[in-house]
């Protein structure tokens, strides 16, 4: 059988058992046992440990597990209710003001959360009962935490940009700065999009008597956010003003939000912290899982060199810069409705970053790229984590009403990629500014 | 068969404990290492030990995140299936699954007893004994496997959201 | 029958990519027969230093290995990174075919490897705010080493010794959390360093920093050359360290052309703060090192026989 042969094969087997709802991690073992035994002999397996091992033992990997410990501590506890109260506060007259500071609370929440589904689930949790509540048409509120929740792998800290850069060897620091404009200007995007929506839903909503509050509310409100902007303050100084390297902060970070939620919101007590751990442990072994059992995909892949003649062929097609780009996008896209963000880039990136160089794509741009195809793969189905994070948490719903609602909002994204694509400066310019060209 | 699952489940709860200290303890571990740099001392052995920690943890934590369905799935063909096929199907998956982390925590094992004969270290200044670290894969990988058997024989599967 | 030849480097433009094409090129040309496959920039998925476990259980058969990362298996290993020991280019090549080549084969073979190919990389220092020169110039610095031999000499002086993966080397110094490093010019080089240390020390003919970088072949696989095919590996070999040799020594005034491009400062280590360096590498790291084992004092007594 030919390498391409082999491919598809793999391609085909791979869909099939990750279709029948075996956990990614074991089908993606399955699979390699299976094909490393028939191609390249059971001597070949005696690598299995060692690849899976090594791929984990990594102090760069165990920026993960502390960035979701960060999330939980925020999101298990008052914390994540109280950013968005205080927020709804500050923007109580504006028009569609209730959807907007769910927005800006999923943009400030994700830039202390590495994860999406944590930004959506934080955030969810305080924000859709209020906009129920308040009268907002059920499809602008599911899509709008659906999406904004998405922006959690976009703003830094970022755990796929992380994987990205230990996938690619860039620099994660240029990676997170190179995410930070791109990401404001989508909760821009999608601010005026829910204050567009709001006002043509006018009659719906002020319904009910709005509540505004006084300046003296406000200022409490702004008290509260404080601590958020304290930590990102935190994580900016020691990340970027040369106290320690990304990995570092992240378990600075993690402690400073466990002191948060233990001082300000009480969680001290053996039942509060069992809580944001289980949530963490969880979550984070999950993940890792993936990331071991994709290290030995990939192993598998390269062995019988069917990643190194795909992207040989794939460079070889000759494509134009922009149809190869915009080939990219689509299967970018279609990989993204099945499978999740960190399987993506442990995946394809080995197959990609070859194709990226010889085509001369900048490997910071196509991050940014990237990551806003992943965050559009979270909220499509079959597979969108930020779905079932929402059904989780208003499971009256109905999912077509979320998908409907999350449409728009996967528009504006594609929307982004274009722009992105057309003027790269807008990721590139910060990273390029604080840290030099390179 | 019910004080079996009873026990594991407790085992896994027991074991995801354990891991969320290990974790707390790396995260701690990496913070003081930090400041005491920043005071101008040196530090060599800690990034180390805070993974071995970590993966430990990670390893740990699998049969737990099993129990609580955690470890991820493309559950859209389940969703399709008649009720009666739905449970064969979840069953059918329960056997591979138990199959993928029995061959894993067997394949490990023997890697990690290799570690543990010819006393291989890191090749760190600390140059820690690797076996301890290897070993934890085959303990996550057999207790994940024991949590399966545990799964299969519970009385009755509660419907996923 | 195909041999899979592993590394991490960059394709096409690192040394030692260059000179394993080199090496491939030379055996293709006395015997088109053996096919090679290699896999350049950890593509193989099998990480740097693990590639040792794999030339060891069989799995991989030639590996492109900095022998210092092997030091946790085979500790005798550091023999090739000691500070030092290895002044220059020219001595690294005297080297070749003596008791200590011969001696550190002997202790390969033992551990399942055979070294195929006699690369030697010189290296220097870099700082932030000052000039690297004796020991006293470390003192209350964060480094970076390759190796715990060298590590432990950098302690000793009164460094503190930061580790890291190599894609954080830059970030790192840029932020401060590193303000020093310790690697091969090849890598100021690659690695862009220069942007972010403005101060370089070379070694010239006093070279504190030289590592062995070789071709790494698995030893059931090399016996189950012919004897006319392991003439024919040799043969290539020796072509490949003519090619290498020629790189490395280019490769220092490549990275103090960067440097001074760069309008950083580059210095020559003298020979007093080299001997001030040798006298604490004494104390240190060399005891050290010969106390590891009997094969390890052996491969030191061997290295200071060579004049
Ligand atoms: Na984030
Ligand atoms: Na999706």
């Amino acid at each position: 059988m030919s390498e391409l042969q082999i491919g598809l094969l793999v391609l085909v087997v791979t869909l099939f058992v990750l279709f029948s709802g075996l956990p990614i991690a074991w089908g993606l073992m399955l699979v390699s046992v299976g094909f490393l035994t028939v191609f390249a002999g059971p001597a070949s397996l005696a690598n299995v440990p060692l690849v899976l091992i090594d791929e984990l033992a990594s102090f760069a990997l165990l920026t993960i597990p502390l960035f979701i410990l960060l999330g939980a501590a925020v999101g298990t506890s008052a914390a994540g209710r109280d950013l968005y109260e205080s927020l709804h506060r500050l923007l109580d007259r504006v028009p569609g003001g209730l959807v907007i500071s769910n927005i800006l609370a999923c943009g400030v929440f994700a830039a202390i959360s590495g994860s999406s589904p944590a930004t959506a689930a934080a955030i969810g949790k305080a924000g859709m009962p209020e906009m129920m509540r308040r009268g907002v048409p059920q499809g602008l509120a599911a899509g709008s935490i659906c999406a904004g929740g998405t922006l959690g792998i976009l703003i830094p800290p970022s755990i796929t940009m992380i994987l990205y850069g230990l996938s690619t060897e860039t620099s994660i620091g240029r990676l997170f700065l190179a995410g930070v404009v791109p990401g404001i200007m989508l909760v821009v995007f999608f601010a005026l999009y829910a204050w567009f929506q709001t006002m043509r839903h006018r009659r719906l909503i002020k319904e009910e008597a709005p509540v505004f509050y006084t300046f003296a509310q406000k200022m409490e409100g702004l008290g509260r956010v404080s601590p958020f902007i304290a930590i990102i303050i935190a994580i900016g100084f020691a990340m970027y003003g040369g106290l320690a390297t990304p990995s570092e902060v992240a378990a600075i970070s993690a402690i400073l939000a466990m002191a948060l939620v233990i001082i300000i919101y009480r969680a001290w007590r053996v039942r509060d912290q069992w809580e944001i751990f289980r949530a963490t442990v969880r979550e984070s072994t999950m993940i890792l899982m993936i990331i071991a059992a994709a290290a030995v995909f990939s192993y598998m892949m390269s062995l019988l060199y069917v990643t190194q003649t795909a992207a040989q062929a794939l460079v070889d097609l000759n494509l134009n810069r922009w149809v190869l780009l915009a080939a990219i996008n689509v299967f970018l896209l279609v990989a993204g409705m099945f499978l999740p963000p960190v399987a993506i880039i442990l995946m394809i990136m080995p197959i990609l970053t070859p194709v990226l160089e010889a085509a001369q794509f900048d490997l910071i741009w196509f991050a940014v790229i990237l990551t806003i195809n992943l965050e559009i793969g979270l909220i499509t189905p079959p597979v969108g984590l930020n779905l079932y994070v929402l059904r989780g948490v208003a499971p009256q719903i109905p999912l077509p009403v979320v998908l409907k609602g999350s449409m728009p909002f996967v528009i504006i994204m594609l929307f982004a990629i274009v722009l992105i694509s057309v003027f790269p400066d807008i990721a590139l310019w910060l990273p390029n500014r604080m840290m030099g060209f390179g | 068969m019910k004080h079996y699952v009873w026990l594991m489940d407790r085992l896994s709860i027991a074991c995801a404990v354990v891991a969320s200290v290990l974790l707390a303890a790396s995260a701690v571990l990496i913070t003081w290492m930090v400041l005491y740099r920043a005071m101008g001392y040196s530090t060599y052995w800690e990034i180390e030990l805070s993974v071995y920690m970590m993966v430990a943890s990670m390893f740990l934590a699998s049969p737990y995140t099993l129990m609580t369905k955690g470890h991820v799935s493309v559950d859209l063909l389940e969703h399709y299936l008649p009720f009666s096929a739905r449970r064969a199907l979840l069953v059918i998956l329960a056997l591979l699954s138990l199959a993928v982390c029995g061959w894993l925590a067997w394949a490990t094992f023997e890697f990690a007893l290799h570690a543990y004969t010819s006393g291989e270290r890191s090749e760190s200044a600390w140059s820690p004994l690797k076996w301890p670290l290897f070993m934890t894969m085959p303990i996550g990988f057999g207790l994940t496997a024991l949590q399966y058997i545990a799964e299969l024989a519970r009385p009755e599967t509660p419907e996923a959201a | 029958q195909e041999l899979k030849l592993s590394h991490q480097f960059r394709a096409n433009t690192d040394g030692r990519d260059r000179a394993a094409r080199v090496f491939v090129e030379e055996v293709n040309k006395r015997d088109p027969s053996l096919k090679f496959r290699i896999y350049p920039g950890q593509s193989l998925g099998i990480k740097p230093v693990a590639q040792l476990d794999a030339l060891q259980n069989g799995t991989l058969e030639m590996a492109i290995y900095p022998l210092s990362y092997g030091s946790g298996k085979i500790p005798e290993f550091s023999a090739v990174i000691l500070p030092g020991t290895v002044p220059s280019l020219d001595f690294a090549m005297k080297l070749r075919g003596t008791a200590f080549h011969k001696k550190l084969q002997a202790v390969a073979h033992a551990n399942g490897v055979h070294i195929l190919t006699w690369w030697w990389t010189p290296g220097g220092f870099a700082a932030k705010d000052r000039a690297i020169a004796g020991p006293a110039s470390v003192a209350g610095l964060n480094m970076r080493a390759a190796d715990s031999t060298f590590e432990s000499m950098l302690k000793a002086a009164g460094a503190s010794v930061v580790s890291m993966a190599s894609s954080e080397i830059y970030p790192a110094l840029q932020s401060g959390v590193l303000n020093a490093i310790l690697t091969s010019s090849e890598t100021f080089v690659s690695l862009r360093l220069y942007e972010q240390t403005k101060h370089a020390t070379v070694g010239g003919d006093y070279n504190l920093w030289m590592l062995l970088q070789p071709i790494l072949m698995s030893k059931q696989h090399w016996d189950k050359l012919t004897p006319a095919q392991q003439k024919i590996f040799e043969e290539a070999a020796a072509k490949s360290e003519d090619f290498f040799l020629g790189l490395q020594r280019e490769s220092t005034d490549k990275m103090i052309e960067a440097y001074k491009k760069a309008g950083a400062e580059v210095r020559q280590m003298t020979k007093a703060e080299f001997d001030q360096w040798i006298e604490l590498a004494r104390k240190t790291s060399w005891p050290e090192f010969a106390a590891k084992s009997a094969d390890a004092k052996e491969l030191l007594e061997l290295l200071q026989q060579v004049k």
